[in-house]
């Protein structure tokens, strides 16, 4: 185990309730030994990494981009929380409203005779 | 602090269809990996590109990793991928056209369409995912598989020996190679990136981890942990690679970027010109 507190200060390390499947490819990509598996099991069975010793993280990221299933976030400062809802407002609600109006649409049956 | 009950990344936020997530691979399955790749190669082309870009993909696990994308995406017949792909580019040329692709897909049943797309010099970029075996079905042989590794269908062990991908499309006339792991994941993001800005035709080959199938029966390590320790402990750089002998090299995965040429002429280009000459 290694004791050194990190020269970088991360806010969160998100992990995912919807999206990890817990395969622990972080905790293999870890150089720091950050995270650890939690004892109990969330609402999809699954037991997902926890980052209990987060301050000797650096930020370095490798448990983000190995994660295959696009669960685990490093955010390091406020401004990055700010650009993940900006990312969200921009990109993902005008996807959404897409999907809502074509449900719509289908609902209605004879979908390729309205708008 | 955000709530974790229903986090997503931000590329898959800014990229990916979040509704139908999580994806339908099984845990620890590198073909999430590869997505990430594409998508932060994209990232750094900017969105201009990535607007002008279409996705076409054939049957298999590998099938499945482009459609979870915001992008129009095709998902062709059973090693016709690029055989679609051909035609839409030449209907459309101004299109990025990004194949990926499996081991059936790209050698098994669409091995010849994979050499002629390479002879013809189109401009497509293919990604080829291998994972040493057919997964989709349940662990059959596929080309890639290593001589005398176990199988569903070869249970003695596998007597063919395995394609050299890299050597066949070099000879075919393909004009950009490359070949990484999942593990080497800035190098593959940066041979997308120029696959994608390069004009001919391209081929990435990314070897990534198939736990449940090739992990289990191929190295015995059902643990995607200790798959990509085995990726990383058996990849060798191709400058390397030149001073061993092919004894040593028998089981090992050669990595690096094999080839970049401009001195052969695109097929688009090809066909532009012969409209104009025609037309006379």
């Amino acid at each position: 185990m290694i004791d050194i507190a990190s020269p970088v200060k991360v806010r969160q390390i998100a992990v995912s309730d919807k999206l990890c499947k817990g395969c622990y490819l972080c905790i293999w990509a870890c150089p720091w030994d950050v995270f650890e598996i939690s004892k109990e099991r969330n609402w999809r069975g699954v037991k997902k990494p926890v980052a209990v010793r987060i301050e000797q993280c650096r930020a370095c990221r490798l448990c983000e981009w190995y994660c295959p299933d696009f669960a685990l976030q490093v955010i390091v400062s406020e401004e990055e929380e700010k650009r993940i809802k900006e990312v969200e407002e921009k990109y993902e609600k005008p996807w959404f409203d897409r999907l809502k109006k074509r449900d719509k649409i289908i609902s209605k049956g004879v979908w390729w005779l309205e708008d | 602090m955000l709530s974790e009950a229903n986090f997503e990344h931000i590329l898959a936020k800014k990229y990916m269809r979040t509704e139908i997530m999580p994806h339908a691979f099984c845990p620890g399955c590198g073909l999430g990996i590869i997505e990430r790749i594409i998508l932060m190669a994209f990232e750094e082309l900017g969105q201009e590109e990535w607007e002008h870009t279409v996705f076409v993909s054939g049957v298999g696990c590998s099938g499945w990793a482009p459609l979870y994308f915001r992008r129009d995406a095709a998902h062709t017949l059973h090693g016709r991928a690029l055989a679609f792909a051909t035609a839409l580019k030449v209907s459309r040329p101004n299109l990025n056209v990004i194949v990926v692709m499996g081991d059936g897909d790209s050698m098994g049943i669409g091995g010849n369409h994979l050499i002629h797309a390479a002879r013809r010099n189109i401009n497509l970029t293919a990604i080829i995912a291998t994972n040493m075996l057919y997964s989709l079905t349940g662990g059959q042989m596929a080309p890639t598989t290593p001589e005398g590794a176990r199988t569903q269908t070869t249970p003695y062990g596998n007597i063919e020996p395995n394609f050299n991908l890299m050597e066949l499309l070099k000879a075919a006339g393909a004009t950009y190679l490359a070949k990484w792991t999942t593990y080497h994941f800035i190098q593959a993001k940066n041979s997308i990136k120029k696959a994608i800005e390069h004009k001919g035709f391209a081929a990435v080959e990314i070897v990534f981890q198939c736990p449940t199938f090739a992990g289990r029966y191929i190295l015995g390590k059902p643990d995607p942990r200790d798959m990509m320790q085995w990726l990383k402990e058996n990849s060798i750089p191709l400058s390397a690679a030149k001073n061993k002998s092919p004894e040593e090299l028998k089981r090992k995965i050669v990595i690096g970027e094999y080839l970049h040429r401009t001195d052969r002429k695109e097929y688009t280009e090809r066909l532009k010109e012969l409209e104009e000459k025609a037309r006379r």
